[in-house]
């Protein structure tokens, strides 16, 4: 025997049934959100693969470029000349054309060894709709060192100085 | 109120009620257009980071090969190589790219600039493929031939 309560209990439980699929788009919603977080984590990636490649670059181009005439001419040792290792850095880095913002160099040089460091922001595709998450740092390193003869010295400790680019 | 009468208004009830069906046809409708247009979005800013990273690698593949290069011949033969296995390696297709030469003067302290541009899949998706054309991508690279490299024309100062 069914009696009121229970027919009033049983009509409210399959009007439920419909509202549950307005979780649907919120569903939807969460997925795309994810995607989104997974380009824009892609494109901090790909800036700083960018990063990294510009370093290694000005590095290799200063080990090879910067090597200081008089030291090598008066006593025959390579050593890096840190004001154009300065220099060829901030040329290697504009010439690669990479859309790197606020980007920061600096160098540090002990005798053939060269090293770059380098910190700039990276324009985000789906990130820079929110407020505060318009881009993301990044960083990157490389050292190269000029060398003639059999191989790499030992590695003397770095202090590294603004390149000024 | 009888047992049978109970039950048949509690029957046109369940029937004749369409409020929840309302707002999950709604909810099927937009969860359905934010799935695709959200999908899309997101697959085409994909497919140009992607080709963005492989037309970086060839590019600098490209110049690294050219530096190195003993002679400007075999620099200009290879260094198009390289940018075509770089891109290979990736999972594009070498014909639809198009290796440019910014500056490539093949001598001492020479600056070396290639540039790839690759057209880009206007969606790319997992397991479902690449799909239509979108926008140009292009990626740089530029590095210095070594100013004491042997048999090469030009002076060794640089900077």
């Amino acid at each position: 025997m069914i009696t009121d309560a229970e027919g009033l209990q049983g009509s409210s439980q399959a009007t439920e049934k419909g509202s549950a699929l307005a979780l649907v788009p919120a569903g939807f919603l969460v997925l795309i959100i994810l995607a989104a977080i997974a380009v824009d984590s892609a494109v901090a990636f790909l800036g700083q693969r960018q990063l990294g490649d510009a370093v290694a670059a000005a590095a290799n181009d200063a080990a090879a470029a910067a090597i200081s005439n008089s030291s090598f001419y008066r006593g025959g040792q390579i050593n890096i000349d840190p004001a154009v290792a300065a220099l060829v850095v901030c040329q290697s880095i504009k010439a690669q054309g990479s859309n790197l913002q606020h980007l920061q160099v600096s160098i540090a040089v002990a005798g053939p060894v060269i090293a770059v460091r380098a910190t700039a922001s990276v324009q985000e595709v789906f990130g820079r709709a929110l407020p505060g998450l318009h881009s993301r740092q990044v960083s990157a390193a490389a050292s190269a060192q000029a060398e003639n003869g059999p191989g790499p010295t030992a590695a003397a400790p770095l202090d590294f100085i603004a390149a000024g680019c | 109120m009888s047992s049978l009468a109970s039950l048949r208004s509690g029957w046109q009830r369940r029937s004749d009620d369409e409020t929840g069906f309302a707002g999950g046809a709604d909810g099927l409708v937009f969860g359905l257009l934010i799935f695709v247009v959200g999908t899309l979005m997101a697959g085409n800013a994909w497919a140009v980071v992607d080709t963005k990273l492989a037309a970086d690698a060839a590019a600098r593949q490209a110049v690294r090969t050219y530096v190195e290069a003993p002679n400007a011949v075999t620099a200009a033969t290879d260094s198009q190589q390289s940018a075509d296995d770089a891109l290979a390696s990736y999972g594009r297709s070498p014909a639809k790219a198009s290796l440019s030469i910014v500056s490539a003067a093949f001598g001492r302290c020479e600056r070396v600039t290639f540039e790839v541009r690759y057209r880009a899949p206007l969606v790319q998706l997992p397991i479902v493929g690449n799909f239509g054309l979108a926008e140009s991508v292009t990626a740089q690279h530029s590095e210095l031939i070594d100013p004491y490299r042997t048999a090469l024309p030009g002076t060794a100062t640089c900077a």
